[in-house]
């Protein structure tokens, strides 16, 4: 069993964006589901900089067996900062994450609670039977998943859900920013955390439209190698990029010394030895700077690895 | 004294078509907004006759504050100085030169009572001079090009702010011209305010050409800054995989040339460029990395969202094991 840590039994956190018409909808049954659950808890509802009513609807809302936070982000931050902003609020010793577009089902919430009560740091939703068109969200969310779950090493079946139950431990141990949430389980693991998935429900949207499209593909590229490295030799830069440096310092010399031994060719081999050698180079004195860049900083990530994703707040 | 509703910052640098009438302009610009109001002179550096100015000023006016910097410093940083020194919720900033007329003042500070975290002055550019509103388009093309914002004219020093929007916008080095755009990408409100021309603005002002150089390097970091602060990889992974991408294209057509046609390529200039691109591009994804690595180094110091306003409430039907919490509305935490 999970000890007691924070205040409350559980928090819901929801990250909105020009989610007015789903508001109302909701958080009945968010407290329909959770109610009955006979637990403290609360629910957290983030706006994040939304423009159209959303915080109008959210002032209507009326608690019924619920604590209600309502927070207002100054401006449009995102998805992952709007959860980051949820986790600092959230007070549970449970926390689970929900999409504020109805297409999460609460009724999923409780299930999930319970397997974190029995034993798990972080459990994942994976929408097995998912409501969404084909073409554009499930194929790239395929090659998502597939892709991430070969570069991390962790393996889940859907990382882009965003219903997913956090032990207290592990929310005030991660460092959210930028479009981080995807990796959430990836860096959950190096927390050292325990990581299950269940089957949670999937409905398709009913109002509002998504913010999703495929021109992110590229971004979650790019974002995957930059976490990957950073995860892996964060503590260690100069490793990396002398690992990076080591092809075309071998490429170039060898190039060089056919140039200089062969003696058949002219000077563009050389010219191309000379340009891999030198890039090299570079790349390795990037490590250096980038040792330079972090003096000092290891030092908060290395109290993040220690914070066992079970331990006390 | 207590502190005003509003302050009025002005930086005056090289540029200034005399205090008096600066202050004369906003006193009437100000007059019917009914608020209580500060002006803050930030005089830079060197310029003892506009200091003198300025002292002599606020010895028969109280609402003027006087700063002033031991040397010059850049327009841009005697606003920011003006800013930080301010007191009131809601700032207006305006040049020490004649831009538009007085009424826009009031406009500025109706568009922040009705909801905006910004309003700026957009010049209509009828009665400017030819040239004027030649560089003025330009640079509006550019800036509407990169940054994908549909302002008309970004750049002219006549803005109203609200203070909570100041953290948003720090606006740091040369880029306080870009706040409104600055303001837009953090997804602040800003609002557009039309404003006619001051009668004595609008002079043909030509530039030297470094000025319009380094204009140009500031849009571009300026650009940089808004849109990849935190994911540095995706600009550098973009440009450096493109350059890669092409050199390796270059490398692989020799290769077959020399496996399959059995030519000599070791010659070809073709090589050499092939090589150059894809070891540049390499190079540039590393550097990529390299921001990646300083960005998450500083992703613990820089929250990336500031919480504007919570609202408690409590359940209706109190479970047996309550805990206390506080029921009252907190202001934000910085």
């Amino acid at each position: 069993m999970y000890r007691v840590v924070g205040t409350l039994a559980l928090s819901v956190v929801v990250p909105l964006h020009n989610e007015e018409e789903n508001v109302p909808r909701l958080f009945p049954a968010l407290e329909e589901a959770c109610g009955p659950m006979g637990v403290d808890y609360e629910g957290i509802f983030v706006d994040d900089g939304s423009t159209d009513g959303t915080w109008e609807a959210l002032q209507r809302l009326q608690p019924g067996s619920s604590r209600l936070v309502c927070a207002r982000l100054g401006r449009n931050s995102g998805q992952t900062p709007a959860m980051a902003a949820g986790f600092e609020l959230s007070r549970g010793d449970v926390v689970v994450t929900l999409d504020g577009d109805l297409q999460n089902d609460p009724k999923d919430i409780p299930e999930l609670v319970q397997q974190c009560a029995e034993g798990s740091d972080l459990v994942c939703g994976w929408r097995r039977d998912r409501q969404d068109k084909l073409w554009t969200r499930k194929i790239p969310s395929k090659c998502a998943n597939w892709l991430i779950r070969k570069v991390t090493g962790v393996h889940i079946h859907d990382y882009g859900c965003s219903l997913k139950a956090f032990r207290r431990g592990l929310v005030d141990s991660m460092r959210l920013y930028s479009d981080m949430h995807r990796f959430l389980p990836f860096v959950a693991q190096r927390a050292g955390a325990r990581i299950s998935e269940r089957v949670v429900r999937h409905h398709a949207r009913r109002y509002g439209v998504t913010k999703y499209g495929l021109g992110r593909t590229w971004k979650v590229l790019f974002d995957l190698v930059s976490l990957k490295m950073l995860v892996h030799y964060f503590r260690r830069p100069l490793l990396w990029f002398a690992l990076l440096a080591l092809f075309p310092l071998l490429l170039g010399t060898a190039v060089l010394w056919a140039a200089l031994a062969g003696g058949t060719s002219g000077t563009v081999l050389f010219g191309s030895g000379v340009v891999l050698v030198s890039m090299g180079f570079f790349v390795l004195l990037l490590g250096l700077l980038s040792d330079l860049a972090l003096r000092g900083e290891w030092r908060e990530f290395e109290q993040l690895l220690v914070q066992d994703a079970g331990g006390p707040a | 004294m207590s502190a005003p509703e509003l302050s009025v910052v002005v930086p005056v640098s090289k540029r200034c078509d005399g205090l008096a009438g600066i202050l004369a302009l906003l006193h009437e610009g100000l007059k019917h907004s009914g608020r209580s109001y500060e002006v803050v002179l930030v005089v830079d550096g060197d310029l003892h006759d506009r200091l003198a100015q300025a002292q002599a000023l606020a010895e028969v006016d109280e609402r003027i504050r006087v700063l002033s910097f031991a040397r010059q410093f850049g327009e841009g940083a005697a606003l920011r100085a003006g800013l930080m020194a301010s007191r009131a919720p809601i700032l207006l900033t305006h040049p020490a030169y004649f831009q538009v007329q007085p009424a826009v003042l009031g406009e500025l500070l109706q568009a922040i009572d009705d909801g905006a975290d910004v309003a700026f002055a957009s010049r209509s550019s009828e009665r400017d001079s030819a040239f004027n509103r030649l560089q003025r388009w330009v640079f509006n093309f550019f800036l509407r090009r990169a940054l994908w914002v549909r302002f008309r004219d970004i750049s002219s020093g006549v803005r109203a702010l609200k203070r909570e929007a100041l953290e948003d916008v720090a606006v740091h080095g040369p880029f306080h011209r870009f706040l409104p755009v600055l303001a837009a990408m953090k997804g602040l409100t800003v609002r557009e305010v039309p404003a006619a021309l001051h009668p004595q603005a609008g002079g043909a002002r030509v530039y030297r050409p470094s000025v319009y150089v380094k204009r140009f390097l500031d849009l571009v970091n300026v650009f940089f800054l808004a849109r990849f602060t935190y994911k540095p990889l995706r600009f550098f992974g973009l440009v450096g995989g493109l350059i890669f991408g092409v050199g390796l294209l270059i490398c692989l057509y020799l290769t077959a040339l020399k496996v399959f046609g059995g030519e000599a390529i070791g010659d070809r200039p073709l090589l050499l460029l092939g090589v150059l691109l894809v070891a540049v591009g390499f190079q540039t994804l590393a550097i990529g990395l390299l921001g990646e690595l300083i960005t998450f180094a500083h992703a613990a110091k820089h929250k990336p969202y500031t919480i504007r306003e919570v609202v408690r409430r409590e359940p209706e039907r109190a479970p047996e094991a309550s805990s206390p919490v506080d029921e009252q509305p907190e202001s934000a935490p910085k």
